[in-house]
């Protein structure tokens, strides 16, 4: 043991200088000569493998006692090479039919992928960094099928994934994400309020410390049966990613590779806004009043509409109005003073003197006398077409990455550091991101291989954006005046007092603060939060071989980090000042051990099996302090700083499920396999009389090309069957058993507070339960030109456990029960054609598309729906029993026989007297497509995706129209003629003293009330949204440069141009990104608030020595 | 390590990793929820009972949105929709959450010190006699039930707070419910006993059963009064029950929650204007004040910042017409209704001396110890003092009272009836208790309400106020999803579910 300490210390502190491990490297090519790109390479016997690089080239660490290389690709013979004294081994395939492609499965455990009775995609490395994003769930869109993905565009912000549909009420929905073994915690720590569309930061979620740099590949386990090995959580599926280890050979005992990408980032696009009006509630709401003279440009007489006469004035518009409803920008000062008189019986004595001169009015920042630039100043009356977007900066990003390997036949190794910085499109917002890596392993005898393996990240965001319905600086979407000059705003603050804001929402002239919204420069530069995330995970396993067939596998795996988060608001925002400190600590630990089993039992039966134990134990805290009743100090954000007691949460939440589990995966003569597998669990979670679950799967596959005649296999090159059953059970979150259960309040004074809690808990618990079964077929035709895979699966998980709803007259407003099932079904396809192929040039094309059915199949007795959040105002999203998970709830239109939407004798429109379901946030499908040309070195390639339906709830919309800021509201003469909309009078409606049910409308509405009324706010319906979209994803031009260029002395060198999130080449919802998330949770179909979508486009260089 | 001993070793690991996984005796603990207590002391259950009632009833929405401009002490300068009675503002923005808080917070809170009270005496009895405490804990229900019911009408009752044993309660019509509040204060007046410990945690009384007999006395009359058109004899005889128990005719024995003066143990409106400008001076108010010299005038609200003067703002404006009213140019709340330690003013003297003048008028047969005449000037007096701190003197007030606007007797001689002249300075007087000015308007229907400014009824001189003035609030949504076969048969029995629905105890 000793020994084995030592020899490990030694290999870990001596970077680079290894004693030798052998490494078999060669190029791998087919019979024509073409070099091939990810071809498989696997050492017999062992779960060491990799795939040759874009030149074709390998490099494969062969532990002792194995001397027997795999090397397959599609299409072509799989060759067995027998390793002789040289450590180079150059392999030319034979184009033939035998398959042998192996896959990354449940455990880390090397498969061929024919021996798979379930669906299972694989991506490498460069599919998922080569347009790079900050999030690796986000750079999964597109490339699976069957994963719903749905991306924020929050600096550093959420992506949320889910694999074949919801498949619980309440609760996490994502796939499970292991790395190496060790399952990483994708938590979105976020409030209630943020994911519904209210105030509040995405804060991302937990998944994006994963350092794309890192992955070798990532496996895509999609169904309950591939997962049923990692326990509960795997129901929804597990992305398994593999990290690069290290390689090296006598020629090359360490290499070194540098990689740079830089990304520039723009807003992409923006809502259309009308430009033809400006602020205020009506037109002619340019008033004298309220404001002090000085130096006005017109001076005259005037007498308002309360008597008051004022011996001099200046135009003024209504900024205490959030909208703009105001005059038109064409106006001449002497036709709207001559309207104005009229509309109010005023007088402004002789108007002759304006002539036609448009008006001029004191703007905002002409009442301050700080400002001597602007103040006492009249400007002309115009439209501010770029105010909004002049907002927003130049984004930048930075990503850079050095890694090392080396290796030798006893050890490897692979260290990486990497350092990414973002500055976002809003002023002062920033993301900084450092990774440091190690991978090692070593053969310490012949008996002991140790493996250690960690990563740790640090993730710095400061000035992120504020999403949702709020007080926030970035509102200008949901609020704001037309003739605004956004460069105007930066002048935020009073220099003589920094806690004096100033902006445009100004109550009066000798009052700069704002009434409703703070500056949005003042937002950005006074109060922006920060928050840090120091996380560390890893693993160390020892594997003793115990005989040729039989080996010991103990494992310790570990993921923690602590995460604070300061929100600020300074003295003088619009509310209340505050500091807030909210740290989460989260660790999670797995010990597993597990004895394998790997053997050819005849020529025809071969056995792979093995038992294990895992213990999980998962602990969070969280501490939260705000101060009360303001800081003491401006600009001080302490703690200490808070004016009254602070209001604390103070909490910890603790875990532990034990697992015994087992596989047995048999094989008979390369053409029929079948996999059966068991786990138990024990949960802490649970009652103790229930606390305990047993989930058994059993999958197979038949390898039908096996019995083709040469001639068919001509045409049909592979053809396999496959089919699986699995159940999974689980439980739940801690604490939800025993009553009764209280709550502290803070101190009133001197005396506690302590409340009854809303929720009654449930000793009766049982565990959930998820069954699924998939059939799926993979078909190769014409030497492997056209590759076809299909799936069907069915999942149906029962006795949900669900925080349900109860009438708050009971005295609490909720219960836990298990309350009912979701069934999920659906189909997934890829297909893959390489219509043209040369020796140096190929030209491919692959789709994806799946499609899932939802339905919430019953509720226990009693409960209709279950409300999974309400929306700011207007909906809520519901599990309803007989509709699709995640349905969105609101008011409608009403309707007539013909479908004719009603209107009442006021002209407005109907609504239904209650909530009814609108539709779900659901995709009808989903997919993908890519297409690469690939000419020697220089390859383009192209990545689209879609989504057809799912639904969402725009309150960008909702208030842009209120607010008169969009392009509709100013549009065919509306504002100056009303508008009737479109429908017939509801039963009863008498207009002018006659009976007009049932006639079409005639009557018109102010358009103000029309964009009020008549929309979302009253009648959800109108402000929801297909969410369908078709993305130019990411394109890319690579070039990778000929290592002879070079001497021999660079391994590699690429440069890359690429573009993300290019163009959104179809949507069904106006002035918005469809891909709507704010966060990483179940609440989705909420848009509110939207930060605008960036576009990128940068470059990449690689250089390996 | 040779193969053999890797072999057993391996062996043992394993067997000791089974045993280590199957092992679930720290289940128990692991799953001990450190968060909340799992025991209560009743005196931190009744601050926080009480801290609750207050917050839940003075807040900017349940009184500023909704209480007080039902009542018209208040109108609103943006986001007027409350103020014009839009059923989805005030379904969704008052109903939906103060339902639930009325029930699940105050209700919930002092049901748990009735139940710890009858579970374990003794260790309740820590905090105070046990029957005080129980009598404390009824009377608030009583007291919060009646907002509830005055607000909706029929809603759960007799099975409500029953949260695992009933999770569907039934609603009872309004009647049953008055019924129920009487016996309850009628029980609680028995269990009082002035000479042994009042509960700990009190807020309002310290503790003080002398005075807590007198709220609770005089909660009993605010209940007979109003149903007094529909129950006649109960009402008359709980009225003189309670006059003999004793009631609160000093402002000293007002009942009010008294807020602390900083945040957030401050009055919950001086929170709100910290951040907001929404509501401001109802000309109803305003209006009634000036024309009646009114002193309370500038105790109620302050001058128009712009002129100085007292102009009341326009009630029930659309959001366009609050929109162009400059703030500074009409009357905002006085200084001390927004600030931090204005108490939440429960039931009080003022209220008291108008309910004993009322019984006078419809029952000439009690011994109340005072004629219709000298409670409605002892009412007017008391509403004077406790706004005028003692700033105002008797002679000042008498004065007021001699007005012929005023003067019980000379309305009378002009043919008012006593309802007019009693209901209207008692909707003055209950000033910030925006539920019971409404209340007593509809129920003693004196007029002086006006149409909402935006509605398209306004300009409607077929419509007078009181075809348009809501009579009560509409049920919160989630009512019929979460407790439906209830609700429909309360709709059912009671009306339509809408605004315009009368209540029981309203007598058209």
């Amino acid at each position: 043991m000793k020994r084995l300490l030592i020899t490990l210390f030694w290999v870990l502190a001596v970077v680079g200088v290894s004693v030798a491990q052998r490494t078999v490297s060669g190029t791998v090519s087919g019979d024509d000569g073409e070099n091939l790109i990810g071809a498989t390479i696997s050492v017999k016997g062992t779960s060491s493998g990799t795939r040759t690089d874009v030149n074709g080239r390998y490099s494969v660490q062969v532990p002792a006692g194995s001397n027997t290389l795999v090397i397959s690709y599609t299409g072509y013979s799989t060759q067995e090479v027998t390793l002789g004294a040289s450590d180079v081994v150059d392999v030319e395939l034979a184009a033939g039919l035998q398959l042998e492609e192996t896959v990354v499965t449940a455990l880390g455990i090397t498969r061929s992928e024919k021996a798979l009775g379930y669906s299972l995609q694989a991506i490498n490395a460069e599919e998922l960094t080569r347009a790079r994003t900050t999030n690796v769930v986000s750079a999964l869109s597109g490339k699976i099928a069957g994963a719903q993905i749905t991306s924020s565009s929050n600096l550093g912000g959420s992506s949320r994934i889910i694999l074949r549909g919801a498949r619980a009420i309440q609760g996490n929905n994502q796939p499970l994400f292991v790395v190496d073994g060790v399952p990483i915690d994708n938590s979105n720590f976020t409030t209630a309020d943020q994911a519904r569309g209210a105030l509040g930061y995405d804060y991302g979620n937990a998944a994006q410390d994963i350092n794309p740099d890192d992955i070798e590949s990532i496996s895509v386990l999609k169904g309950a049966s591939a997962a049923a090995l990692y326990g509960s959580r795997a129901a929804n599926g597990v992305i398994v990613i593999t990290t690069k280890k290290g390689t090296g050979n006598k020629r090359k005992p360490v290499g070194v590779t540098f990689s740079t990408d830089n990304y520039f980032n723009d807003v992409a696009f923006l809502p259309n806004y009308q430009n033809s009006y400006g602020g205020g509630p009506d037109a002619l709401n340019i008033r004298p009043r309220g404001y002090a003279d000085n130096s006005g440009f017109y001076k005259t007489s005037f007498t308002d509409d309360d008597g008051t006469v004022y011996s001099s004035f200046d135009l003024v518009p209504d900024y205490s109005y959030d909208g703009s409803w105001g005059p038109a920008f064409n106006s001449t000062a002497k036709g709207y003073l001559e309207g104005f008189a009229d509309a109010n019986g005023v007088s402004f004595g002789d108007l002759s003197q304006y002539g036609g001169t448009p008006i001029t009015y004191r703007p905002w920042n002409s009442w301050d006398s700080y400002d001597p630039n602007n103040f006492g100043k009249s400007i002309a009356w115009g439209p501010q077409p770029d105010n909004i977007k002049n907002y927003y900066e130049h984004g930048f990003m930075t990503n850079n990455n050095i890694s090392f390997t080396g290796g030798s036949e006893k050890a490897y190794f692979r260290g990486s550091y990497t350092n990414l910085y973002q500055k976002g499109t809003i002023p002062n917002a920033s993301l900084r991101r450092n990774s440091v890596s190690l991978n090692s392993g070593l053969q310490a005898t012949d008996y002991i291989a140790v493996t250690l393996g960690f990563t740790y990240v640090q993730n710095k965001g400061r000035g992120r954006g504020a999403t949702g319905y709020n007080s926030s600086g970035s509102n200008f979407n949901q609020w704001f005046q037309r003739q605004l000059n956004i460069e105007d705003l930066k002048f935020y603050q009073n220099p003589s007092d920094p806690t004096v804001q100033r902006s445009w929402n100004r109550g009066s002239a000798d009052d700069a603060f704002p009434l409703y919204w703070d500056n949005p420069y003042w937002w950005a530069y006074e109060r922006p939060q920060n928050d840090q995330r120091d996380r560390m995970f890893g693993n160390a396993g020892v594997t003793l071989k115990l005989n040729s067939w039989l080996s010991l596998q103990g494992r310790a795996m570990t993921d923690f980090y602590t995460e604070v988060r300061e929100e600020k608001i300074a003295v003088g925002s619009v509310d209340i000042s505050k500091y807030s400190k909210d740290i989460y600590t989260l660790s999670e630990n797995n010990y597993d051990l597990m004895l394998r089993a790997n053997k050819q039992l005849s020529n025809k039966f071969s056995i792979e099996a093995f038992v294990g134990g895992n213990r999980l134990d998962r602990k969070l805290r969280r501490n939260f302090n705000s101060t009360q009743g303001g800081l003491g100090t401006p600009g001080f954000y302490n703690l200490s700083n808070s004016i009254s007691a602070l209001a604390v949460t103070d909490f910890t939440e603790r875990k532990r499920i034990n697992s015994v589990f087992g596989s047995v995966s048999l094989g008979f003569n390369n053409m029929l396999y079948v996999d059966l597998t068991g786990r138990n669990d024990w949960s802490s979670t649970l009652p103790a009389d229930n606390n305990s679950y047993f989930y058994p799967s059993v999958a197979g596959s038949f390898i039908l090309s096996e019995l083709f005649s040469e001639n068919l296999a001509k045409s049909l090159s592979f053809a396999k069957i496959r089919a699986s059953w699995a159940q999974v059970g689980n439980d739940t979150d801690p604490y939800r058993i025993l009553d009764p259960v209280y709550n502290s309040r803070p101190n009133f004074g001197s005396n506690p507070l302590v409340t009854v809690a809303g929720l009654i808990n449930n000793p009766n618990l049982v565990p959930e339960k998820t069954s699924s079964w998939e059939v799926g077929t993979e078909l190769r035709f014409l030497k492997n030109r056209i590759t076809l895979d299909a799936t069907y699966y069915n999942a149906l998980t029962e006795n949900q456990i669900a925080q349900v709803d109860q009438s708050s007259t009971t005295g609490y407003t909720g219960r836990i029960l298990n309350v009912g099932s979701i069934e999920n079904s659906g189909i997934e396809l890829s297909l893959n054609v390489v219509p043209f192929k040369t020796k140096n040039f190929e030209w491919s094309v692959g789709v994806n598309f799946a499609r899932n059915r939802n339905k919430v199949v019953d509720l226990i007795e009693g409960v209709q729906s279950i409300r999974l959040a309400t929306f700011p105002f207007s909906a809520s999203i519901e599990a309803r029993e007989g509709e699709a998970y995640g349905t969105i709830v609101g008011t409608d239109f009403t309707y007539d026989a013909n479908g004719n939407k009603l209107v009442d004798a006021d002209g407005f429109y109907v609504a239904t007297p209650t909530p009814v379901p609108l539709g779900s946030v659901l995709a009808d499908f989903t997919g993908g497509a890519t297409t690469a040309l690939t000419y020697r070195g220089v390859s383009l390639s192209i990545l689209v995706d879609y989504q057809k339906g799912g639904q969402l709830f725009s309150l960008s919309n909702m208030w842009g129209k209120y607010s008169g800021l969009l392009e509709e509201t100013a549009e065919n003469g509306v504002r100056e003629n009303g508008i009737i909309a479109e429908g017939v009078y509801e039963e009863g409606s008498v207009v002018n003293g006659e009976d007009v049910s049932g006639q079409p409308n005639k009557t018109s509405v102010a358009a103000i009330d029309h964009f009020f009324v008549n929309q979302g706010y009253f009648i959800a319906r109108a402000d929801l949204y297909d969410a369908s979209y078709l993305k130019l994803r990411e394109a890319r031009v690579s070039w990778s440069m000929p290592r002879k260029w070079f001497n021999n002395k660079v391994e590699n060198l690429s440069l890359s141009l690429v573009g993300r999130n290019l163009a959104i080449l179809f949507k069904n919802v106006p002035n918005i990104d469809p891909e709507a998330a704010l966060s990483a949770g179940n609440v989705q179909g909420s848009e509110g608030g939207q930060l605008p979508t960036e576009r990128s486009i940068g470059f990449n260089l690689t250089v390996g020595f | 390590m040779n193969k053999r001993k890797i072999k057993s070793f391996s062996g043992i690991v394993l067997l000791g990793l089974l045993g280590f996984v199957s092992c679930t005796k720290d289940f128990e603990e692991i799953n001990q929820n450190p968060n909340n207590p799992v025991t209560a002391s009743t005196a931190f259950l009744l601050t926080s009972a009480q801290k609750s009632l207050a917050d839940n009833i003075f807040d900017e929405w349940f009184n500023g949105r909704f209480g007080n401009q039902m009542a018209q002490y208040w109108a609103s300068n943006s986001y007027t929709d409350e103020s014009r009675f839009s059923t989805s503002a005030l379904r969704t923005r008052i109903a939906n959450p103060y339902w639930r808080l009325h029930y699940n917070t105050t209700l919930q809170d002092l049901q748990e010190i009735i139940r710890s009270v009858d579970a374990d005496p003794r260790v309740a009895g820590l905090n105070g006699n046990v029957d005080n405490q129980k009598a404390v804990a009824m009377t608030l229900q009583v007291y919060m039930f009646q907002i509830i019911t005055d607000t909706w009408g029929a809603v759960p009752y007799s099975q409500a707070l029953k949260g695992k044993e009933i999770p569907f309660p039934a609603y009872d019509d309004q009647r049953t419910i008055y019924l129920g509040m009487l016996a309850s204060l009628n029980t609680a007046n028995g269990l009082i006993k002035e000479n042994e410990p009042g509960p700990n945690g009190d807020q309002m009384y310290g503790g003080n059963m002398t005075q807590w007999r007198k709220f609770v006395n005089s909660l009993k009359m605010r209940v007979a009064i109003r149903m007094a058109d529909k129950e006649d004899a109960l009402a008359k005889q709980a009225i003189q029950e309670a006059y003999t128990a004793g009631v609160i005719l000093n402002n000293a024995d007002n009942g009010q929650f008294n807020y602390l003066s900083s945040l957030p143990n401050a009055n919950p409106i001086y929170e709100d204007f910290l951040t907001r400008k929404d509501f401001a001076s109802s000309n109803t108010m305003v209006d009634t004040l000036k024309n009646l010299n009114d002193p309370r005038l500038g105790y109620y609200y302050a001058p128009a910042q712009a002129s100085g003067t007292f102009i009341g703002e326009v009630y029930g404006m659309t959001d366009g017409q609050a929109a162009s009213t400059t703030l500074a140019d009409v009357s905002q709340r006085s200084i001390r209704v927004i600030s931090a330690d204005f108490p939440g003013i429960m039931l009080d003297a003022a209220e008291v001396n108008f309910i004993l003048a009322e019984a006078g008028e419809r029952w000439n047969d009690l011994t109340l110890g005072g004629t219709p005449k000298s409670y409605y000037d002892a009412g007017i007096h008391a509403s004077m003092d406790f706004w005028a701190e003692g700033a105002l003197s008797s002679t000042d007030i008498n004065n007021y009272i001699a007005q012929p606007g005023v003067d019980y007797d000379a309305l009378k001689a002009a043919g008012a009836s006593w309802k007019q002249i009693i209901g209207f300075q008692k909707w003055i007087a209950l000033y910030t208790q925006g539920v019971q000015g409404w209340s007593e308007y509809r129920r003693l229907d004196f007029g002086v309400l006006k149409k909402a400014r935006g509605l398209a009824s306004f300009n409607d001189v077929t419509k007078k106020p009181e075809d348009v003035i809501p009579l009560r609030l509409i049920y919160p949504s989630e009512e019929a999803t979460l407790n439906g076969v209830n609700f429909a048969a309360a709709v059912a029995a009671q009306g339509t579910n809408n605004l315009r629905t009368r209540l029981w105890w309203d007598q058209q």
